[in-house]
């Protein structure tokens, strides 16, 4: 049997691209060796969140008392809290598992190589495929430190530490400081650099190692191996990043071009025909599922003719408190492009939601061409602002204004009203 | 107090050695803007225009740009800040937010007396 398109992975790029492909009337066979949902919904995003949560229901019963709930002091059990992560990673697994199969995707549980253009080996039996989708992942990167844990085996604990040491500052590490500290964990975080989220706006940045020191939380920059050795802790996680997963998919003689990840163009195509790949997997890849979904859905367009446009703002989030998100260009992409920016900035503190709901520092940024005065992008900090985000992608994508964003209303009171605040910023700049 | 420079955006220069400044924002400017809480600064080696926002303060009132009244480059940032903005409002003057090299300082900048008697008109 020949099909259009073998996918081999099941997390975010490769069942988004079989759903679509489905959708569109592709014969598609999709292969996973591990679990479907990968590491988005096993081992990243989704049991994140889930302890996101749980750490801001822990911190907001705490501080119940000035709502006037006053019953006691909350206690956690943690194992009840990973039972029931563990539930909700089920129950979640299973919808998109039913889903597939009602799509009549077939899905076949295993390890499966590439032998050659057109063909995939799975459990000694042979596909025929007119197109592949390598979209087998990445797993975290091998720690440096004896005794070191990564995400995945922290995910696994089942109870909550004294003291964590945490090695590195990107936003898993600034994630999990932020869930244990929620916890009552001690947590130090050793960085090489000067500061957290290196590759983020610095406002953001500074922002949240502010908030972060606040709570309680060490950040020790500028930290050398040897340092980061002698700290002494109960849990040392290891949060230095992800590194592309191939599991032996492919055959040597496939030569496909590979640069820390696979090499793929705007299409998702690799350096051979027929080919592709998307999510983690790929070359200089941003490790978020949103994206890999819109990539692996971009590839099997590309396979039926049906081009989508490029999407033109990147949105990135980092789930602590209060939320983190930036969309788009920031002010230091658009000076190292040489484009004159207007900025609007409006703080939260006179936002009726933010103080209802104890809110912390935080403030919404827009950043916005002088000339065409569109929106190029926007970083936030406050509560929602994974949703919030969503609009303002909406506006760069579709090159909206400031004037359009000014003028659209929003709800009241609501967190988002302060992107009204931050477009009226701006048009008081330009008076 | 005497050696300080005052610009009509409320920002205070000191003259170091070697061309260098350490700039500030005023008593009266700290005092508008009421609880600082976050103060976002330039990295070293970024440059500064005058009349032009060089970081912005936040307090729980509002959030101001802060103009920079000379061109030149930031070489050092005063990182306390960043832990403890609300130091501006205790001691503004003591408070200086960066050092810069500076190439050239606005025209119009005021002596303390001088300074006073704008305060007046405003």
């Amino acid at each position: 049997m020949m099909y259009d398109l073998v996918v081999i992975g099941g997390g975010p790029a490769g069942y988004s691209a079989a759903l679509e492909a489905a959708g569109l009337g592709l014969r598609i066979v999709l292969f996973e060796q591990d679990m479907i949902g990968g590491t988005c919904l096993n081992r990243g995003c989704v049991p994140t969140k889930f302890l996101v949560h749980v750490a801001e229901l822990y911190t907001q019963m705490k501080k119940a008392s000035v709502y006037g709930i006053c019953e006691g002091n909350p206690k956690m059990d943690f194992v009840v809290t990973m039972q029931r992560q563990k539930e909700i990673i089920f129950q979640l697994r299973n919808s998109l598992e039913q889903l597939m199969k009602q799509k009549k995707i077939e899905i076949v549980q295993g390890k499966a190589q590439i032998i050659r253009k057109g063909m995939v080996c799975s459990g000694g039996k042979n596909y025929e495929t007119k197109n592949i989708l390598i979209a087998t992942g990445s797993s975290p990167s091998e720690p440096f430190i004896d005794g070191a844990i990564t995400s995945d085996e922290l995910l696994q604990l089942d109870y909550i530490p004294e003291t964590m040491k945490i090695i590195g500052g990107g936003v898993v590490a600034v994630e999990f400081a932020h869930i244990f500290n929620s916890f009552g964990t001690n947590v130090i975080m050793c960085i090489r650099g000067e500061r957290i989220l290196r590759k983020w706006d610095k406002e953001l940045a500074i922002g949240l190692t502010q908030s972060m020191k606040r709570k309680g939380i060490t950040i020790l920059s500028n930290c050398s191996v040897e340092k980061m050795k002698e700290i002494e802790a109960e849990v040392t996680l290891s949060a230095v990043g992800r590194s592309a997963r191939l599991d032996c998919i492919l055959e040597d003689s496939l030569a496909i071009e590979f640069d820390n990840g696979i090499v793929v163009d705007e299409f998702g195509r690799t350096n051979i025909s027929g080919i592709y790949a998307a999510g983690d997997v790929i070359a200089k890849s941003p490790q978020l599922a949103h994206i890999a979904m819109e990539q692996g859905k971009r590839i099997v367009r590309h396979i039926v003719g049906k081009f989508l446009p490029n999407p033109a703002s990147m949105i990135e989030c980092i789930y602590v408190h209060p939320e983190i998100a930036s969309v788009g260009m920031d002010e230091a992409e658009a000076k190292n492009k040489d484009i004159k920016i207007i900025t609007g900035k409006q703080t939260m503190y006179s936002n009726a939601r933010t103080l209802i709901t104890g809110g912390e520092r935080g403030f919404i940024k827009l950043v916005v061409d002088v000339e065409s005065l569109e929106i190029l992008g926007a970083q936030l900090m406050c509560e929602c602002a994974s949703d919030i985000a969503g609009e303002l992608a909406l506006a760069i994508n579709k090159k909206l204004t400031v004037y359009d964003l000014a003028q659209s209303v929003r709800p009241h009171p609501s967190f988002c009203e302060a992107v009204t605040e931050a477009a009226e910023k701006v048009l008081e700049k330009m008076r | 107090m005497e050696e300080l420079l005052f610009s009509k955006n409320h920002t205070w220069i000191l003259k170091g050695k070697n061309e260098s400044v350490k700039i500030g924002i005023s008593e009266y400017a700290q005092e508008k803007l009421g609880a600082i809480v976050f103060i976002n600064l330039p990295e070293v080696g970024d440059s500064l225009s005058m009349d032009e926002s060089l970081g912005d303060v936040e307090s729980i009132k509002t959030v101001s740009d802060i103009i920079s009244p000379l061109d030149g480059e930031v070489i050092q940032v005063n990182d306390v800040l960043t832990d403890a903005p609300e130091s501006i409002n205790l001691d503004p003057y003591g408070s200086w937010l960066l050092e810069a090299r500076v190439e050239k300082v606005a025209d119009d900048l005021m002596n303390v007396s001088e300074y006073a008697d704008y305060l007046e008109q405003l």
